[in-house]
């Protein structure tokens, strides 16, 4: 354990970040936990493991090492339906957008961490199933631990982890007598980049 | 340390199911026929999702056509996991399902309504009890004996229509309430609760007939 932190650190040079306005671009993947795990019909739906863009902006909170971001994913993928027996099958693409308020603050080194919240929208491309009425949206909270790496005086290599989560519901699911929420984590990795103002 | 904690427990935050209905009795939607031995056999049948979208042929002139487009539409949106996907395709030899404005040809084995509605009438091929299978392409007749200008006829195709897809989809019997679209003589003008929760619980059990001929 103590190798893997040292290599971690090592991999992202110390590089102090006094808060300070930022922008940042990343590109990644997301890999959603189910949307709907159907225990009568004994069908999943997921979403495939998705190409996400994000935006972030970074604003410093008074003087010390903490920020507030505003940031912002963007994926798109085919739900994927699992049935009991094993078949599978893909529908329509769906585009998941999240908007979020993150808090920043510096860990060890180069390591920092964000908590925060916001709203996640999923916008099919297709009125199909469980997104018969169209778009849904629901609440998330969110998590990341990122690593930085310095490539110019204004410019950083950013590496994120991201796990966020939320509980699923849409208004077919509720008005054909869905109880509760799904729960659903996703898990997201990214690199991008950081520039400073 | 803290903070590293509490990024770390969003990973198991939360393990909530939703939780699934469970669906009223649906109504038999078996098929009941003398197989090959002389036993009574009950058919289910589904269409797989390997062959989704199921290809469906009216012609372009043909005034079923819009009852047909309605009738798709109704039938996927009473599925949630996108069980039943079907298309209008413009080639009949492409088709697994065939609509026609005709009456049945004499004698062909089929699912018919118990009593005409008072415009319209109509009929879907049975599955073929010996060999467990539904040959392709299915053939659903909806015909009027009546001049095409009376009264109410655009409402009796359209629920017709939907009636006899119904059939295509895998409901191979009638429903025994008056509120459904699959009663034998059907007056709803569109897909009732509970023939959406017989189409479910036809998609989630086990087909015991297949599809066979084109594809």
């Amino acid at each position: 354990m103590r190798l893997i932190h040292a290599v971690v650190l090592a991999g992202f040079a110390v590089t102090p970040l006094a808060a300070q306005a930022t922008v940042q671009l990343s590109a990644g993947a997301t890999y959603s936990r189910p949307l709907v795990d159907d225990g009568i019909l004994d069908t999943k739906l997921r979403l495939a493991v998705a190409p996400t863009v994000g935006l972030a902006v970074g604003i410093p909170t008074g003087s010390g090492p903490y920020r507030a971001l505003l940031e912002g994913h963007y994926s798109r993928s085919r739900p994927t339906v699992t049935e009991g027996t094993g078949v599978t099958d893909e529908l329509s693409s769906v585009a998941v957008i999240d908007a979020l308020l993150m808090l920043e603050a510096p860990i060890h080194g180069g390591i920092r961490a964000r908590i925060g919240g916001g709203a996640i929208f999923y916008q099919p491309s297709e009125r199909q199933g469980v997104f018969l009425n169209g778009a849904a949206h629901r609440w998330i909270i969110a998590g990341e631990l990122f690593g930085t790496r310095r490539l110019t005086d204004r410019m950083n290599l950013l590496v994120t982890g991201r796990i966020d989560y939320h509980e699923f519901s849409t208004s077919v699911l509720r008005a054909r007598g869905y109880g509760g929420n799904q729960s659903v984590q996703r898990y997201a990795l990214s690199v991008g980049v950081e520039r400073k103002f | 340390m803290r903070r590293l904690l509490l990024v770390a427990a969003l990973a198991g935050v939360g393990c909530t199911t939703i939780a699934s209905p469970t669906r009223i009795s649906p109504y038999e939607y078996k098929y009941f026929a003398i197989d090959g031995n002389g036993d009574t056999t009950a058919i289910t049948f589904h269409w797989p999702r390997s062959m989704l979208p199921i290809r469906i042929f009216v012609p372009d002139t043909s005034v079923l056509r819009p009852h047909v487009a309605t009738a798709i539409q109704r039938w996927q949106d009473a599925f949630l996991y996108g069980e039943y996907r079907a298309v209008i395709v413009s080639d009949s030899n492409q088709a697994d399902v065939i609509f026609e404005n005709n009456l049945p040809p004499f004698l062909r084995a089929g699912i018919r309504m118990d009593a005409m509605a008072p415009q319209c009438g109509g009929a879907t091929d049975a599955p073929d009890a010996a060999t467990h299978t539904v040959p392709l392409p299915l053939h659903s007749y909806v015909y009027t004996p009546l001049p095409l200008t009376t009264p109410g006829l655009d409402a009796c195709y359209r629920i017709t229509v939907t009636h006899e897809m119904g059939h295509t989809i895998g409901l191979l019997n009638h429903s025994p309430f008056s509120t459904d679209v699959m009663y034998s003589n059907p007056l709803l003008d569109g897909i009732s609760t509970n023939d959406r929760e017989t189409a479910e619980t036809a998609y989630h059990v086990p087909a015991n007939a297949v599809p066979t001929g084109r594809r």
